[in-house]
């Protein structure tokens, strides 16, 4: 499994074109009548010990390339560059069951809803301890271990021996957090990982989520619908629409200087707790989104897009960077010439 | 406005309270719960799960789930018939009175619209019961009104969309047609209970401006509960704040947002990241709202609150005192005994 593949010194994980591409079948036959691009060349790179934000609204994409980077789906193409503890760099898109099994030690998810994704029927030692047990590890040392995670999580672990049904919405995502934890990753898929929480609690978490990061040394992919989460978590953060990345940028610029015209949209649409700030602003336009379907050529935000002409319509504009300094890329035709408002 | 603060407010809840019997233990959803709602006035009531916000809504409908019952409390309702005043916490939930209100008078947009559609009926079939049921029409005339309602959300083509099920709408249109069926019954009081939690943000900002501009237009009063303190601060008036089934806090959405009063309502717009600002940290509430059956006893925050005066507040339950103009809180930092 050892190959050719490099990715750039400070990078953990580089994703190269994925694709995943769904049939749709219909009528009487079940027969294959097009195809739906759920996620259409993505390419970003994340580097060791950042966080990056991956947003968009739902059916962009964002949930499914963040299981493809996992494996728990397979991409129709493109490459997954992860390197490992080791130093090795893998293409997780190629390899086999077996393999992945190997990897994915390192490179663990968190999911969105803390009452559907733990066993009702386990308690939280064996919940905790289930991929220690999977590796290979003896009772005692997964006793010790999970006691070691509880606490680091912030659960006491006196109820070691308890059943999920027993916690709160946010000890139970402590649970799916101190259970992605076990084996020591070093990169985390976070898919909402507190959007299904209450506010105050929500609070609780994306602080638990930064001191770990900061402790272990943790990547995180924060995939989440959430700008004002986004905004506080990430050092970075990828725009997703309709299975492409729009716009890519460090979290500052982004906010407060879009350069798409979606990445502005979503700004103005999002509600900030405070009656003082602008909120759909007259001059801006939203719009909804349409279904997602084959998207003929050009720029799938063009038919909601103020902006958009005729060159939008023909051609599928370029992820490229255009400012110099620090990379701020997007995919619009006109992002020379619009002025947009950040927050 | 001096002539309207005169006028009877178009619904005043008093002390409403709440039981539901469950073989696990009684639980109590609403304790003491006041607020009131003037016509064409539109207020927020704001609270995280288990505060009771729902629940006050499903009383002023009278649908409370079996087991639940209104233990005390007023709820004194303008109605469109007469302008008679009339208590709906003790009219019988059954009666022919109660159902002309329940959905003529007040009527009500859920969180999940799917759910609140009839999958095997058509948008046009579903509104025009509605229309039909509360003012006697024949069908040709139904017709027409509900291909205006769908246009005033603003469904567009909508003679064809009439004819569609609900599958076949995307979310934020089917949020739309169940406005447009909210509205049939030429409703006083629109009841919006978490409306747009569900949806993306740049449709759930239109569903909230749709909402916005009907209820000016249509001088419809608004309650809209929902969890989301930044949906609140752009849509309604008048806040109130609940914990616990009780309301804590109440005030002009400014003020609210500006100089919070209680503990609880300060301490969660410290727990909100903000959109313009990273470098805010965030002050989580430390622990969670307890369990509904076994509430704590005097100030419901106590267990979490980090201003307490001291021991009164585990014991007692402090007044609900004016802290600035139209601007009320329920803490013994602002009560006499508390200074």
């Amino acid at each position: 499994m050892s190959d050719s593949a490099t990715i750039a010194d400070n990078a953990i994980l580089q994703v190269r074109d994925l694709k995943k591409h769904f049939p749709v079948r219909r009528g009487l036959l079940q027969r294959q009548t097009g195809w739906v691009k759920a996620v259409d060349g993505v390419s970003f790179t994340l580097e060791q010990g950042k966080i990056l934000g991956l947003v968009g609204e739902s059916g962009c994409g964002k949930t499914t390339t963040g299981r493809m980077i996992l494996r728990a789906l397979d991409p129709t193409g493109g490459e997954v560059l992860f390197r490992q503890q080791s130093g090795q760099v893998v293409d997780m898109a190629k390899l086999s069951r077996r393999q992945i099994k190997e990897v994915r030690r390192e490179a663990q998810m968190i999911f969105q809803d803390p009452y559907s994704s733990l066993n009702p029927r386990m308690p939280v030692l064996d919940l905790i301890s289930e991929p220690l047990v999977a590796h290979g590890w003896s009772s005692r040392d997964c006793e010790l271990r999970v006691t070691e995670l509880m606490e680091r999580v912030g659960l006491d672990p006196r109820y070691i021996r308890r059943y999920p049904h027993a916690f709160s919405g946010g000890q139970r995502q402590r649970i799916g957090i101190a259970r992605a934890l076990a084996l020591s990753p070093s990169l985390i898929v976070a898919d909402e990982p507190v959007s299904a929480l209450d506010v105050s609690v929500q609070a609780q978490i994306l602080n638990l989520l930064q001191e770990l990061q900061q402790d272990l040394n943790l990547t995180l992919l924060f995939v989440a619908h959430d700008l004002s989460v986004v905004r506080y978590l990430c050092d970075e953060v990828a725009v997703m629409y309709q299975g492409r990345l729009v716009e890519q940028a460090e979290t500052e610029a982004l906010f407060s200087d879009p350069q798409h015209p979606y990445t502005a949209m979503l700004l103005n649409a999002a509600p900030a707790p405070d009656p003082h700030a602008v909120w759909m602003d007259e001059d801006e336009d939203v719009s909804e989104a349409g279904e997602l379907t084959e998207v003929g050529t050009g720029c799938a935000f063009a038919p909601r897009c103020r902006y958009s002409s005729d060159l939008c319509r023909e051609q599928i504009p370029v992820l490229e960077d255009y400012k110099g300094g620090q990379p701020h890329l997007a995919a619009c035709h006109h992002k020379h010439e619009v002025e947009l408002k950040g927050v | 406005m001096s002539t309207e603060a005169t006028d009877a407010p178009l619904i005043d809840v008093e002390n409403l309270s709440v039981v539901i019997d469950r073989d696990e233990g009684v639980v109590r959803p609403l304790n003491g719960v006041s607020f009131r709602i003037d016509a064409g006035q539109a207020v927020g009531i704001v609270g995280e799960s288990g505060c009771g916000k729902t629940m006050t809504s499903n009383a002023l409908l009278r649908i409370l789930p079996p087991g639940a019952k209104i233990t005390s409390g007023h709820i004194r309702y303008r109605r469109k018939l007469d302008e008679q005043v009339v208590d709906l916490a003790t009219i019988d939930s059954g009666s022919a009175e109660m159902r002309q209100i329940r959905g003529g008078d007040i009527s009500m947009i859920f969180q999940e619209p799917m759910t609140a559609f009839s999958p095997v009926h058509t948008i046009h079939n579903q509104i025009a019961e509605m229309i039909q049921l509360h003012d006697p029409m024949d069908d040709q005339a139904a017709r027409r009104r509900v291909v205006e309602l769908l246009d005033l959300v603003g469904i567009s083509g909508p003679d064809e969309r009439a004819d569609d099920y609900a599958f076949q709408l995307s979310g934020g249109m089917r949020q739309r047609a169940m406005i447009a069926m909210a509205l049939a019954s030429k409703p006083r009081l629109l009841i919006a209970d978490e409306p747009t939690t569900a949806l993306d943000v740049t449709v759930q900002a239109r569903v909230l401006k749709l909402i916005q501009r009907l209820q000016r237009e249509l001088g419809l009063a608004l309650m809209l509960i929902t969890h989301d303190l930044g949906v609140i601060a752009h849509t309604v008036e008048y806040v109130y704040v609940m914990y616990l089934g009780q309301v804590i806090e109440e005030g002009p959405v400014v003020e609210i947002f500006d100089n919070p009063a209680h503990p609880y309502t300060q301490a969660l717009l410290h727990s909100i990241p903000s959109l313009t600002n990273k470098d805010k940290r965030l002050e989580p509430i430390e622990g969670s709202v307890p369990s509904a059956f076994a509430l704590p006893t005097g100030c419901p925050f106590h267990t979490r609150c980090t201003k307490q005066v001291g021991d009164k507040c585990k014991r007692q339950m402090p007044a609900h005192v004016e802290v600035s103009k139209g601007h009320y809180a329920s803490c013994f930092i602002h009560t006499e005994e508390g200074s």
